[in-house]
């Protein structure tokens, strides 16, 4: 799931588990995953089945998989995982964390409940190192995303994203990981870029896995970035575990800025993606990119709603769904499409303003 | 009069007594939108965005056919939860808004809403029901009354249900006793029907939707097809609420949505009985929910048995000749399995008075 397995396995080693890692995703894990999945599944349960079977070709003998209480399928996924694996003959153990039903307390102790001989001091120290992972990974992306349009020599941030998740991958200790997250960050900034560009701004909305995993939305964000165009994304897995997770994460705003269209939350990110369309275009954002798995209902309700959304509130939205098949010049074409109609749009916008409308 | 229109589609089978009676019972009048058909499918696919199921565009047709018979209210309860930490699917958490900002050239007349959620506590729920009765009544006594009504003829519709009626028999039922459903059913409810009695039918077990099953349009009339063809049918509502509790034990994790707990547990529960020769499982295409309980389904049942098992998915093209085609060649293999008849496909004899389906299998079809 994105970078989010560099948190993960600092976590487990913490706890002193050799951590098999699953190669990166290639037409491989898809295709395995697509194999034995249930056909009209979304991609993140093909993919990570995909994940699964290559870790265990190279010696994983337990897997680990986060569950939920629904109404999004992605709590029932572990439930399938294990009988499709049992089934074509891996004899693997499929361990589930739970999202929490009642409070965070549930969480911590069912972490604690995987390492019966480790001290509860251990497990909340390796918790927390993962957290911090996460966090200073997630908070590189979102500048990443935010700057690659400015960049001067083309490629800068991609490559600095590569070595900046092998950088904090290798780090074992905490003092390390808060001088080098600083150091990175420092590295980052020092990128050269030219402000002076007229850049787009676009918000990718849409379901988490899609948006996180650049294997699987063949690097959307990545291409948006080169044709200058500025993204904020709205979900990051810290996001996620700070609202579902900790606890600790309200988003009235977003209830506000939803309630015109939607009224309740509808499971997966089908929610957020309506309030974060919203939120974006009152702040004057450019466009909206949505991003969804095939089949996925939490999305399809919120596209239905998202027609409406983009015509009251002036926010032009092109939504991009996914499947094992998707052909990448085809995901070209349409955002390179959308690019030029936005800038075509706000060009007007500009020329309407200073009067001159008919040029 | 108040006209309360109430589309014939998604959770009319499970709930519709209830809803008639509640709102007849405050004063308003209950117009039912017609059985599906292929106009109404056809205005439904039209008006929703591709990627919906099939069940979920008809519904914008029984809609958009209701807008047009003149009713005052558009009946569109927003179901979020009916049992503690349960859910249904996500389209049904946000079918209100999907209809409202969908139809966007439709001139709709006013939606009622109530959600519906008892997931975490019941008070909401009460709250919202008053909201939704003070809309057409304001004495508080008659809206009691009314919900007391309700509820009753909904207890015993469910009994109806579980002494193995069809939806679509009890639905019958309910309109010819109208008025005095509970006094009247009560001692007609001893006739439970005697059809396992008779061993020359075939036992099918069909898991699906009530939604899709009771549709004639969208399941092709596949429950008659199956009588037609002597099968005795058993659906997953025929079982009681605590049969379904044992058999989903099978499952280490509880299943959260309401709708296909029901359906697995109904699976499972032939499974542990082996009281059936075969399963049908249909099931809408892009279908969320089916699609892991499907898996699941198939998977434990060719781990655990060898019943044969047919799975079958709409959507808006399905051919019927092709859907026949699959059913009569499934049930055909079952009665041949039945007389004994070779357990390989491949060692059937092509021709001859060795032919796998000879006279005899055919002429008990007919039969």
């Amino acid at each position: 799931m994105g970078s989010f397995w560099v948190g993960m396995k600092a976590l487990f080693q913490m706890l002193d588990v050799d951590v098999v890692v699953p190669p990166p995703i290639t037409k491989r894990t898809m295709s395995l995953g697509s194999t034995h999945g249930p056909e009209s599944a979304c991609l993140p349960l093909k993919i990570n089945l995909g994940n699964f079977i290559e870790a265990i070709e190279l010696g994983a003998d337990t897997v680990i998989m986060a569950g939920g209480h629904g109404p999004c399928r992605f709590g029932y996924f572990a439930q399938v995982h294990r009988e499709i694996l049992q089934n074509i003959g891996y004899d693997v153990e499929v361990l589930v964390v739970e999202q929490p039903r009642t409070g965070r307390q549930e969480f911590f102790r069912s972490i604690k409940s995987l390492f019966p001989n480790k001290n509860w001091y251990q497990v909340i120290q390796a918790i927390h190192f993962g957290w911090q992972k996460v966090l200073i990974i997630d908070q590189l992306e979102a500048l990443i995303l935010k700057n690659r349009a400015y960049e001067i020599n083309k490629g800068d941030h991609s490559l600095f994203w590569k070595r900046a998740i092998r950088k904090i991958d290798r780090i074992s200790t905490k003092a390390e990981l808060e001088i080098g997250s600083k150091q990175l960050i420092a590295e980052l900034n020092e990128i050269p870029k030219d402000y002076s560009r007229d850049v787009l701004h676009v918000a990718a909305v849409g379901e988490i896995y899609l948006m996180i995993e650049s294997a699987a939305n063949l690097n959307v964000d990545e291409k948006l970035g080169n044709l200058g165009v500025s993204v904020v994304r709205t979900e990051y897995v810290s996001d996620y575990i700070r609202e579902k997770v900790f606890k600790t994460k309200n988003i009235p705003d977003l209830h506000a800025y939803a309630k015109p269209y939607m009224k309740n939350e509808i499971g997966g990110h089908g929610f957020h993606t309506i309030a974060n369309t919203v939120k974006y275009a009152n702040k004057g954002f450019d466009g909206a990119v949505q991003i969804l798995p095939f089949t996925c209902i939490p999305e399809i309700v919120s596209m239905s709603i998202l027609n409406k959304v983009s015509e009251r509130e002036n926010i032009p939205v092109l939504t991009l769904i996914f499947d094992e098949h998707s052909g990448e010049a085809g995901v070209d074409t349409r955002l390179e499409a959308f690019v030029d109609l936005v800038r075509r749009k706000k060009k007007h916008q500009q020329l309407e303003l200073v009067g001159l409308k008919g040029v | 009069m108040i006209r309360v229109g109430i589309p014939k589609a998604f959770l009319y089978h499970k709930y519709f007594p209830m809803w008639d009676t509640f709102f007849g019972k405050l004063g308003a009048e209950v117009i039912v939108s017609p059985e599906s058909n292929k106009v109404i499918v056809k205005q439904g696919i039209m008006n929703t965005i591709d990627e919906a199921c099939l069940p979920l565009k008809a519904y914008m047709g029984h809609i958009i056919e209701l807008a047009n018979m003149d009713v005052d209210y558009i009946f569109i309860p927003r179901f979020i939860s009916v049992e503690k930490h349960r859910y249904f699917c996500p389209k049904f958490l946000g079918l209100p808004d999907l209809i409202k900002n969908t139809c966007l050239n439709i001139k709709l007349p006013e939606i009622l809403e109530p959600i519906i959620n008892i997931r975490t506590n019941k008070k909401e729920f009460y709250i919202e029901v008053l909201k939704l009765a003070s809309k057409f009544n304001k004495s508080p006594m008659s809206i009691y009354r009314a919900v007391n009504a309700a509820i009753k003829v909904h207890q015993q519709y469910e009994r109806c249900i579980h002494s193995g009626l069809t939806y679509k028999e009890a639905l019958k039922l309910y309109e010819s006793t109208k008025n005095n459903f509970v006094e009247n059913t009560n001692n007609r409810l001893d006739f439970k029907k005697q059809a396992n009695v008779d061993s020359k039918n075939i036992n099918i077990a069909v898991i699906g939707h009530s939604y899709i099953l009771y549709d004639q349009q969208i399941s092709m009339n596949l429950i008659s097809k199956l009588e037609e063809m002597d099968c005795d049918v058993k659906t997953a509502e025929m079982l009681s609420d605590d049969l379904i509790e044992i058999a989903t034990k099978r499952i280490p994790k509880d299943m959260f949505w309401t709708l296909n707990r029901e359906l697995m547990g109904a699976a499972f529960h032939h499974l542990d009985h082996m009281d059936i020769d075969g399963i049908v499982m249909i099931s809408a295409f892009a279908c969320g929910p089916d699609a892991i309980s499907k898996e699941l389904i198939e998977r434990i049942y060719k781990k655990d048995s060898n019943i044969p098992m047919l799975s079958l998915t709409i959507d808006e093209h399905t051919g019927e000749a092709g859907f026949v085609t699959r059913l009569e060649a499934f049930i055909d293999m079952i009665k041949r399995n039945r007389k004994g008849g070779q357990k390989h496909e491949s060692n059937i004899s092509a021709y001859g008075q060795f032919l796998g389906r000879n006279e005899s299998v055919v002429s008990n079809a007919r039969r």
